[in-house]
């Protein structure tokens, strides 16, 4: 008879040899994420000089900023203890749900949006000219917790620039729920999942704190419920939610010309588990794949099988290069699969033409 | 007497009218070779920014083979990476934008610059 550990251990290796990298060493089940992000530090001798650091988020609320380079503790942020900045609203644990923006274009990030195990997006404007005790501004930009706690984000939240014409732009902000309960529950907790888009009216704007105290966050009643081929959004709502029951987003999403492609898993199981017990393997479950468009009307996408993926519970929608397309077009897959109708051209597009001779 | 001289004079203006409108065609002429000379670097230069993945090439300056009087420099800028493209996941996709400055020259100092901007999708490295 073979041994139960033996089996898991053979799972382990099938699951390394199809995805590439380890539930262990994945974000989802470390103790801790780190987003590498470029900031200009004040005090050196060349502030043009841009410094790798690390946001790093965890189980334990608040967040950090480490040098890459020496590990040097940068900056702290949370609601309790000592932290380099203090955010009242602060109590929960930030995981894997970061992302990082430059949005003037100077090379440093400046904008940084994270999802907390309560299910809460904060946003965050960034700038490291003068004292760690004022680098970041910030506030809850979006309140989607339920009232019953075990939802919250794992998924990183996928940025996209959308500007329609005729119309200001906006920031898509779009990420998913999953069941984020840390305790070993004899039973699964069964939490309502929702994949969001929401609206960043202010894409490009750098906000003070006190902007940001009077800021009222978004809630659900905000959003619109998209729920078939048409439009769900008008253009001045704050955005839009799926419903998914119990499927779970563990991945961030990919958005490709304006939609958003996601994965769900279909699991009960809390994805935070393995991070506060012992590590176990990874894990793999159905996956299935949804489209939205930017106004909230929701794609089929067709898959290359009939039934869900088995895969890693994480598996994203990636980019790869289609080797049989020299004009090096990149296909949208999960778990190896490619999706019909998802690719980003790298093809030259003109975008202006003019003569400058005088003669 | 009078006749012939008037005669002459009407000779020596249409050789000079004839002349000019030589030189004018000619003038026109060498810029329209110094144009095509220009879209030649121009061609140049998207085809190797079309090849996926490469960077902007150095300047270049060559003549064509059809006159030896004509050639053409090129100069390919790279003037942004945004990392916001539109309609694209940020820190996943960026817009990468080259400007293509085509100089053709060609006889009399005929010259003409041309100047192109163009920009393609690529995949973000992360930091």
């Amino acid at each position: 008879m073979i041994p139960v550990r033996a089996v898991l251990v053979l799972l382990h290796i099938c699951a390394i040899a199809l995805a590439g990298k380890t539930w262990a060493a994945d974000a989802q089940c470390s103790t801790q994420f780190r987003l590498p992000i470029l900031l200009r530090l004040p005090g050196s001798a060349a502030t043009s000089t841009l410094t790798t650091a690390l946001l790093i988020g965890d189980l334990t609320p608040g967040l950090r900023i480490v040098d890459a380079t020496n590990g040097r503790l940068l900056w702290t942020a949370s609601a309790s203890g000592t932290p380099t900045q203090r955010f009242a609203d602060m109590q929960a644990g930030f995981s894997t749900s970061l992302a990082a923006l430059d949005t003037d274009g100077d090379g440093a990030h400046d904008r940084i949006y994270a999802g907390d195990l309560l299910g809460r997006l904060w946003r965050f404007d960034m700038d490291n000219h003068g004292a760690p005790s004022s680098w970041l501004a910030g506030a809850i930009f979006a309140d989607l917790s339920q009232a019953t706690p075990g939802r919250g984000f794992i998924a990183a939240p996928d940025l996209t620039l959308i500007a329609p014409a005729g119309t200001k732009p906006w920031l898509s902000i779009a990420l998913g729920t999953a069941n984020t309960s840390t305790a070993m529950a004899a039973q699964p907790i069964h939490v309502l999942n929702r994949f969001y888009v929401l609206k960043d009216r202010a894409p490009l704007e750098r906000w003070t704190q006190r902007q940001y105290d009077s800021w009222r966050p978004l809630v659900e009643s905000d959003l619109m419920l998209a729920e078939g081929t048409r439009p769900a959004t008008v253009q001045d709502n704050a955005g839009f939610y799926i419903n998914l029951g119990a499927q779970q987003v563990a991945a961030a999403s990919l958005t490709v010309d304006g939609n958003t492609y996601y994965t769900t898993v279909a699991t009960n199981a809390s994805l935070l588990h393995s991070c506060v017990g012992p590590p176990t393997p990874i894990l793999l479950a159905p996956v299935n794949v949804g489209s939205v468009s930017a106004d909230g009307a929701l794609n089929a996408v067709t898959l290359d099988t009939s039934a869900p993926y088995i895969a890693p519970a994480d598996s994203a929608v990636t980019l790869v290069r289609d080797e049989s397309d020299p004009s090096g077009t990149f296909v949208c897959q999960v778990a190896g699969h490619t999706l019909p109708g998802c690719s980003v051209e790298s093809t030259l597009h003109r975008s202006f033409w003019r003569r400058e001779d005088a003669d | 007497m009078a006749i012939a001289l008037l005669m002459g004079l009407l000779a020596v203006t249409a050789l000079q009218d004839a002349g000019l409108a030589r030189t004018l065609a000619t003038t026109r002429l060498l810029h329209q070779r110094a144009f095509s000379a220009g879209e030649i670097g121009l061609a140049r230069a998207t085809a190797m920014l079309a090849v996926p993945g490469a960077a902007a090439p150095g300047p270049a300056r060559f003549n064509l083979p059809a006159h030896v009087t004509d050639g053409v420099d090129t100069t390919v800028l790279e003037t942004a990476a945004i990392a916001l493209p539109t309609g694209y996941s940020a820190s996943r996709v960026i817009e990468r934008h080259f400007e293509v400055r085509s100089t053709g020259w060609s006889a009399r100092g005929a010259r003409v610059v041309q100047v192109e901007g163009l920009y393609r999708h690529e995949l973000a490295l992360q930091p």
